[in-house]
């Protein structure tokens, strides 16, 4: 009865499920990081349980907890790895982990929100979250295997100046088009 | 539009700029390798971010008056360019509509030049005026960096009447005005109902005279007529305070009682005003004809309980609104003192003042195995029979109407009680 009683269809299945896919996967990043090594391993707990606990307050409804968790569970996983060689495709799953992750809470957190959501809408965001993965896992394995092939930590350094290059144009660019945005449309009603 | 970047767009940045800083700080590729994918979902929202361009945003009403308890059907066209991922639209919808089909607050997906119609049924169980909110129109774009924010002015009022009862007899008034109307005058005249039988005298009319009495009698004998003259009734509406009792609150049965009565007095050629006593003081002038039950059905839609500490009497009440020889009729639960002393004094002036008591006493009695509330529900049930009583010694006849009781059966009771009372005080 009433304005405010919108009948909730399924939103709160949706919800607990991706937290719960969310808490899931971020557990399994931290404990397999974890297992990972011995000698390392009071480090890497610690930067896994702040990883998870990131992600529950993310989850709880803080959504800057979000990029913690993903910070931590991915320095978990650098941490394992720095000096033992060269990196491994396990990476590209850790890239992929990170994304879906990040997805995840973003779409539990999206679905406390009282609209209730078509079952299309909630198919393509299943679909859309299954080919990121996809391409995430495409993507962080092409670029193991070219570091793999320039042997090399100049290679990694190369790449990374790049991107962070790349980066730090697309933030200007973003920048500019959002106050060229602002200055079309001033509050304009649809 | 209003563009607003997401939270994800901030933090998906964050992630790289931190896994790529890290990667030139540790040399560790693995870095790189974590933060590339958040770099090409950024660069490719940022690439394909545009506004969305609505062809069609529009709210349709099927009808803007009702009567209560009526459903209506309410459509949200929507319409874009391009093919947006997800599209929300938010109607916010005021306290009191019930929604029988369809939610208020969807989320779809529209695709390139194809139209949406988003179709709501809503249900008006009370009286009112309703205005239906701004239509919020949010739109994601396909990496859900950014949010679009639009609004349409979808308000409108919707003007929700009042459920009438029929009712097949009225309150009559003791005295009758000049006009002519339906209501059986008490003094003799020209007319259709028979009064009784005179001798005849000079001036009467030859007409008049009865050919059987005449006849029995052997002197001629001449028929009386009460004439058909009209009313004027005055509602006075108590708003001074509402009490919820059961399924609706004393303010909704009373002004319900108030709609009733004024469309059937007015079908009578009878003329009619109104009073809302309460904590603001409403009136219009007394009127006939169909224009006036719209007027007065309008006020009655705005009527709701405004709090008053004031000390109000009916010298704040225009003259003109009660005018001499009028059934006062007033619709009230009998509560605040204001109201009740207001009645004394409209009968002190000799206004004719009958009393429709819309009892806030609840139908369900208070629970059996609490004697303090038994003690104060038979104590407040006699102190409203005394002020009956009161109100009975003073002249006035009331009736009590009880949720769920028939508005008809107060209105005989009324009238009975005010057949006998004029017995008496002949």
């Amino acid at each position: 009865m009433g304005g405010g009683s919108i009948k909730a269809r399924g939103t709160s299945q949706i919800r607990l499920a991706t937290a719960a896919g969310a808490l899931a996967l971020a557990a399994v990043l931290a404990v397999v990081s974890a297992l990972g090594s011995s000698d390392r391993a009071g480090w890497l707990w610690a930067f896994g349980v702040v990883g998870v606990l990131a992600t529950l307050v993310a989850l709880a409804g803080w959504a800057g907890a979000t990029w913690w968790g993903v910070v931590a569970l991915g320095a978990e996983y650098t941490v394992l790895h720095i000096g033992r060689g060269a990196v491994d495709v396990g990476a590209a799953f850790v890239a992929t982990g990170l994304v879906v992750l990040a997805e995840l809470v973003s779409w539990s957190l999206d679905a406390r929100s009282r609209v209730v959501n078509e079952a299309e809408v909630t198919e393509r965001r299943v679909t859309q979250l299954g080919l990121l993965a996809l391409g995430t896992l495409v993507l962080g394995s092409s670029l193991v295997s070219a570091g793999t092939l320039a042997r090399g930590p100049a290679f990694a350094r190369t790449v990374a100046g790049v991107v962070c290059s790349i980066g730090i144009l697309a933030v200007v660019t973003w920048a500019s088009v959002t106050q060229r945005s602002r200055d079309r449309h001033p509050g304009a009603a649809p | 539009m209003i563009r607003h970047p997401s939270v994800k767009l901030a933090g998906f940045a964050s992630v790289a700029a931190i896994f790529l800083v890290g990667a030139l700080a540790t040399g560790r590729p693995e870095l790189v390798v974590m933060a590339s994918p958040f770099v090409v979902i950024l660069v490719a929202g940022l690439l394909t971010a545009e506004p969305p361009v609505w062809t069609t945003l529009s709210v349709d009403v099927e009808r803007d008056r009702l009567v209560e308890g009526e459903a209506i059907t309410l459509d949200v066209r929507i319409a874009a360019q391009a093919d947006i991922e997800r599209v929300e639209v938010v109607l916010p919808l005021p306290s009191g509509v019930a929604v029988e089909d369809g939610d208020p607050a969807l989320a779809f997906h529209l695709p390139r030049g194809r139209s949406r119609t988003v179709t709501l049924r809503l249900r008006f169980p009370r009286w009112g005026v309703f205005e239906l909110g701004d239509l919020y129109v949010r739109a994601h774009d396909r990496f859900d960096l950014f949010r679009y924010d639009g609004r349409l002015d979808a308000r409108r009022p919707i003007r929700v009447f009042p459920r009438t009862e029929t009712l097949r007899a009225l309150v009559r008034p003791a005295q009758t005005q000049l006009s002519i109307g339906n209501q059986v005058a008490r003094r003799v005249g020209s007319g259709i109902e028979f009064a009784g039988l005179r001798p005849f005298v000079p001036g009467d009319v030859v007409h008049s005279i009865d050919p059987k009495t005449t006849a029995r009698r052997g002197s001629p004998w001449v028929r009386e007529h009460h004439p058909e003259r009209n009313t004027d009734a005055v509602l006075f509406l108590d708003t001074f305070s509402d009490v919820r009792t059961g399924s609706s609150t004393t303010v909704e049965r009373a002004v319900r009682a108030a709609a009733s009565i004024v469309s059937a007095y007015l079908e009578r050629r009878d003329r009619v005003g109104l009073v809302s006593f309460g904590g603001v003081l409403r009136w219009l002038m007394p009127g006939m004809g169909i224009r006036q039950e719209y007027r007065i059905i309008e006020a009655l839609l705005d009527t709701e309980v405004a709090v008053n500490y004031a000390w109000k009497g009916i010298n704040v009440i225009p003259i003109r609104t009660l005018p001499p020889k009028a059934l006062v009729l007033a619709v009230t639960p009998l509560l605040d003192e204001r109201s009740v002393g207001a009645l004394f004094d409209l009968r002190g002036r000799a206004f004719d003042v009958a009393v429709i008591d819309v009892s806030p006493v609840a139908t369900e009695p208070p629970p059996s195995d609490d004697p303090v509330s038994l003690l104060a529900h038979r104590i407040w049930t006699m102190e409203r029979e005394t002020l009956h009583r009161d109100l009975r010694r003073v002249g006035m006849s009331v009736a009590e109407w009880r949720d769920g009781d028939n508005l008809q059966r107060a209105m005989w009771e009324v009238e009975a009680s005010r057949r006998g009372g004029r017995l008496r005080y002949a």
